[in-house]
């Protein structure tokens, strides 16, 4: 049996809007083991936004049980979450998030500057291996704006994978890429999966299925595994 | 470092370091010309003093910008030459010696005795030597006699200097307001010129400092708000990475912080690239420290207050 990261018990998370009260997610319990490839599937307004956000901890829950490495974070202040994130969860966006006054391999770096397991003078050297390992040993100097979509992404793949995390957590990082790229994004997270990372993808991409281990359906909040 | 290599590589930023370097420099330049005219103002009035009569019990010796340098004692007299006399220490002088203006010369000779009578009582003086000046009235006793009729007289009369004389009109209401002026003896200005052009070029550089100073805080206000809005995605992307609210809002400071020590420090070296030029051409400025200083502190009290207020408002 494999190692369970992440484990979400009788999670639900409720909005306030106006007098009324919205149930983004309703009473989900899953586990994400190390090693795996998961597909959080669902169309617009499903709680895919949600779900990301409760798994990479940057919403807190309503009611249930969030455990991460067997930590769990109900009392845990921001502080204390914070560095969990840090040590455990890489997160790759739609909209990249790369820092565009930043070259490739220096957005990279940005995550090992408060990992004090990284030694400062050992940052740019990891920075390129993690940037070859997404194919992009030629592109380390150039600044977001001079790379494609693609590049891009990979680069926050890279910037994600910098304090070697446990779960790499990406939300539709295939949104705005053509099929070629989507397809290349994809097997770098696959063969991150192989290697022993947990990965999440939330994504609407019929895609991901070819690369999933699980795959799950959200729908009104509710998760349903295919 | 790369944290602060994203602010510093913007192009707002760049702005923002120009428009503040050259603001400041233009205080440090206008202050350094201000102080120039305030020295040749108060060289101006070098020799000049104003004169009050007081109780014995005030004092104006812990009062801003004055300096008092002659003290004497005021006595009502029924002499020839004067309706009241003062007597002023001298040390050179021994026991009953005593110098006189040169126009008691007309009546006593070196050596003659001087007669002096405070509160009833006659008080022989010998005449040492006579002095050139224009005040009739002032006359220099031993330090042994000075003391021992401070006991008996009441008024004094202070000669003061100031050490900033464009502050005169402040400075004399102060005097006006804290110390009790003898209303018949008063207060007397000496040798000053209030027609003095200095002072007018003075208060208009003084204008030009206030509209710079002004405009830097405005400006400052201004870039504040716009970089960290600016940064407030940034904020976002270091809190998804994992950063700490705190050490997020500690680099926002600093990013402020490092824009003002570097624009302090290119106007510092620009004005002092200015110094070494007139140098050339035997004029000297001066810098004003003290003016730089304030900028700093309040530029920093903003920078924490406005921090702490966008700590506030972000939701992490």
């Amino acid at each position: 049996m494999k190692e369970t990261i992440i484990e979400l018990k009788n999670v639900t998370k409720e909005f306030k809007r106006k007098n009324e009260t919205i149930k983004a997610l309703d009473d989900i319990s899953i586990n994400f083991e190390a090693g795996k490839f998961y597909a959080i599937m669902g169309h617009s307004g499903s709680g895919k936004s949600t779900a990301i956000n409760i798994i990479s901890m940057l919403e807190d829950v309503t009611s249930g049980t969030y455990k991460i490495n067997g930590i769990d974070t109900k009392n845990l202040s921001s502080d204390e979450i914070a560095d969990l994130r840090k040590d455990y969860i890489g997160l790759v966006f739609q909209d990249f998030y790369l820092d565009e006054h930043l070259k490739a391999y220096e957005n990279v770096i940005l995550p090992m500057i408060i990992n004090s397991k990284i030694k400062k003078e050992e940052r740019k050297e990891r920075a390129l291996e993690l940037l070859e390992t997404v194919d992009l040993s030629e592109r380390i100097n150039h600044f977001p704006k001079e790379l494609s979509g693609g590049e891009c992404q990979r680069v926050a793949i890279a910037r994600a994978l910098a304090n070697n995390p446990h779960v790499i957590l990406a939300d539709e990082p295939t949104g705005d890429l053509d099929e070629e790229n989507e397809h290349k994004i994809f097997k770098i997270l696959k063969r991150l999966s192989e290697e022993g990372k947990c990965i999440i993808v939330v994504s609407h991409s019929n895609e991901v299925k070819k690369y999933a281990d699980i795959i799950y359906n959200l729908k009104k909040g509710k998760l349903v595994e295919e | 470092m790369i944290l602060y290599k994203s602010f510093w590589r913007k192009k707002i930023t760049k702005t923002y370091i120009i428009l503040f370097i050259l603001i400041l420099f233009s205080i440090i330049i206008l202050s350094s010309i201000n102080n120039h005219y305030l020295e040749i103002l108060n060289k101006k009035y070098q020799d000049s003093y104003i004169s009050i009569s007081l109780n014995e019990k005030d004092k104006p010796q812990k009062m801003k910008n004055i300096k008092i340098y002659n003290e004497s004692l005021l006595l009502e007299t029924n002499d020839e030459f004067n309706n009241y006399l003062t007597l002023t220490k001298n040390t050179n002088l021994k026991n009953t010696e005593i110098i006189l203006p040169i126009c008691y010369s007309n009546k006593y000779k070196i050596n003659d005795n001087y007669n002096l009578t405070i509160n009833n009582n006659t008080y022989s003086f010998f005449i040492k030597d006579f002095y050139d000046t224009d005040m009739s009235n002032e006359l220099k006793i031993s330090s042994k006699i000075y003391e021992k009729l401070s006991q008996e007289v009441i008024m004094k009369e202070y000669k003061l200097k100031l050490d900033n004389w464009l502050k005169i009109d402040k400075t004399i209401s102060k005097i006006k307001n804290k110390l009790n002026i003898n209303q018949e003896y008063g207060l007397k200005y000496f040798k000053i010129n209030n027609e003095d052009k200095t002072k007018v070029v003075i208060y208009i550089i003084n204008i030009f400092i206030y509209i710079m100073f002004i405009s830097f805080f405005i400006i400052y206000t201004i870039s504040l708000i716009n970089i960290y809005s600016d940064e407030g995605e940034k904020n976002k992307i270091l809190n998804s990475l994992g950063y700490k609210h705190n050490k997020i809002m500690r680099i926002n400071y600093l990013k402020i912080l490092s824009l003002i020590s570097i624009s302090t420090i290119f106007s510092i070296f620009l004005f002092y690239s200015i110094k070494i030029i007139l140098l050339l051409f035997n004029i000297n400025i001066y810098f004003n420290w003290l003016i730089i200083l304030y900028i700093i502190i309040i530029s920093i009290i903003i920078n924490v207050i406005y921090n702490n207020k966008f700590s506030k408002k972000i939701r992490w």
